[in-house]
């Protein structure tokens, strides 16, 4: 797995006017190939449902990470749910330990310092890719690290061997510059979230990544 | 609590309001803060957004005319207004009838504004609802969105103010109605705008939102009742506004009309 291409970040307080199902229904229909379900007010029980749900729109057509709740994660493929794996930051288990409990499955960890660079590199093995940022300071997230910009991200990715997810306030704009600086994949959270029509923000970002080699 | 105290402390305190705000009522909007008692500061940069409103009292976001850059320094403006606790207002100028701002309104509501501002139809179609606005100028009821106020305070825990023949201020679990004559404030540009901005001001010196914007609307339609009555037409209008908004007295706000819905 070298390249992932744009990845949509499902955070549901982000959806509006449409259902995060909704959403991932549209992006899945516009091409996209990751999908990562982030609910953070969510209760176990809602996430639990609600990854299941979200796992019959990605089934055979897109990946589907769970952030952060392993727990909910295994929940889910144990109920049979397409959820194809993980992606946990830094305040989650460590990854070693996510590696061991989950098996199979991908594992995406959240990185940015020097220091969780080096410490990833040094857990490659249970690592599957990395996701690199905040490319900018965005709104969304709350406790997002110092922004570091696209120059800042084509280094760290450069220092690492795993593939390199840039996030962080992306728009269809910045396809080109991560794409042609070595970037695995670049996620979005409000471009294709609070678009009027997710699939049709969805097939930009494709287009212009795809076209951007 | 009497309306009146907010404004009184408001005056004593002076708050900075941070305005990332249009051109056409900027000026309008730092008199009126001025006329208030409060301290405007009109700047866009992206690159001193972010440090600003981490000092600032409160910030206003409003989308009359953005540009790429600007929407980028209200970005910033918003990361750091979260980060240091700021109070920020979000004024959804004309969303639902544009597409590129309704987007980017929306994307702003995860970060929680405080307080968002706006007409009947913004407020419908901000929160996803079908709307009939046609810009600026509202076209649906202030009671047709006040099930979409609700929403967004939900979603969001905002305080939501409806802007309409009376004003609307909604929080999760409750709507106070705000009866003054403030249709004048249609006749000249901005007077919607500079409500969101006087708002922000009051927001920022109140210990509670909700009885903030109540009292700052209150004040602002006041203010416009008495302007208008003794003006000849919308010019002379706008100076006296300036002029009412110093003069009312905080048993004048006391006295203005207010209802639980």
């Amino acid at each position: 797995m070298r390249e992932l291409g744009p990845y949509l970040v499902a955070n549901t307080a982000s959806c509006t006017p449409h259902t995060t199902l909704d959403v991932i229904a549209q992006a899945v229909a516009g091409g996209i190939q990751w999908v990562q379900l982030r609910a953070k007010e969510e209760t176990a029980r809602e996430f639990y449902e609600l990854a299941i749900a979200a796992a019959e729109l990605t089934e055979g057509k897109a990946e589907l990470l769970i952030n952060d709740r392993i727990d909910v994660y295994l929940a889910a493929r144990a109920a049979g749910a397409a959820v194809t794996g993980i992606h946990i930051g830094q305040k989650d288990l460590p990854v070693r330990v996510a590696r061991t409990l989950i098996g199979e499955g991908i594992i995406g960890l959240s990185a940015s310092s020097d220091d969780q660079l080096a410490q990833a590199a040094r857990d490659a093995q249970a690592i599957d890719y990395l996701g690199v940022g905040a490319i900018r300071a965005t709104p969304t997230k709350k406790d997002h690290p110092t922004p570091i910009g696209i120059d800042g991200f084509l280094r760290a990715a450069g220092r690492v061997d795993l593939p390199c997810v840039a996030i962080g306030a992306l728009t269809a704009q910045d396809a080109s510059a991560l794409r042609q600086g070595g970037a695995a994949g670049m996620a979005v959270v409000r471009a294709i979230c609070a678009a009027q029509s997710p699939e049709t923000a969805t097939r930009e970002l494709v287009d212009v990544w795809e076209s951007a080699r | 609590m009497r309306l009146s105290v907010v404004a009184e402390r408001m005056r004593a305190q002076q708050p900075l309001v941070f305005c990332l705000t249009n051109v056409v009522v900027s000026n309008f909007t730092a008199n009126v803060l001025l006329a208030a008692g409060a301290a405007p500061a009109m700047t866009n940069l992206p690159g001193e957004a972010r440090e600003f409103a981490k000092v600032a009292s409160a910030v206003l976001v409003n989308l009359g005319t953005p540009t790429t850059e600007q929407m980028h320094a209200m970005e910033q403006a918003v990361v750091g207004a979260n980060e240091a606790n700021t109070p920020w207002i979000l004024d959804p100028v004309a969303v639902g009838a544009l597409g590129e701002r309704t987007d980017f309104a929306r994307s702003l509501l995860p970060a929680r504004p405080t307080l968002i501002r706006g007409n009947a139809s913004e407020i419908l179609a901000l929160a996803g609802f079908e709307s009939a606005g046609r810009g600026v100028d509202s076209t649906d009821s202030v009671t047709a969105a006040m099930h979409a106020g609700t929403d967004l305070a939900r979603r969001y825990g905002s305080v939501v103010a409806i802007s309409g023949p009376a004003d609307a201020i909604i929080d999760a679990d409750r709507t106070t109605l705000v009866h003054t004559d403030g249709l004048a404030l249609t006749k000249v540009t901005g007077g919607g705008c500079a409500l969101g901005a006087f708002t922000a001001a009051m927001v920022a010196a109140g210990d509670e939102v909700f009885e903030a914007a109540v009292s700052a609307h209150a004040w602002y339609g006041l203010a416009a009742e008495r302007a208008w009555s003794r003006s000849r037409g919308p010019g002379s209008f706008a100076v006296n506004f300036l002029d009412e908004l110093g003069e009312v007295t905080p048993s004048d706000i006391d006295s203005v009309r207010h209802e639980k819905h």
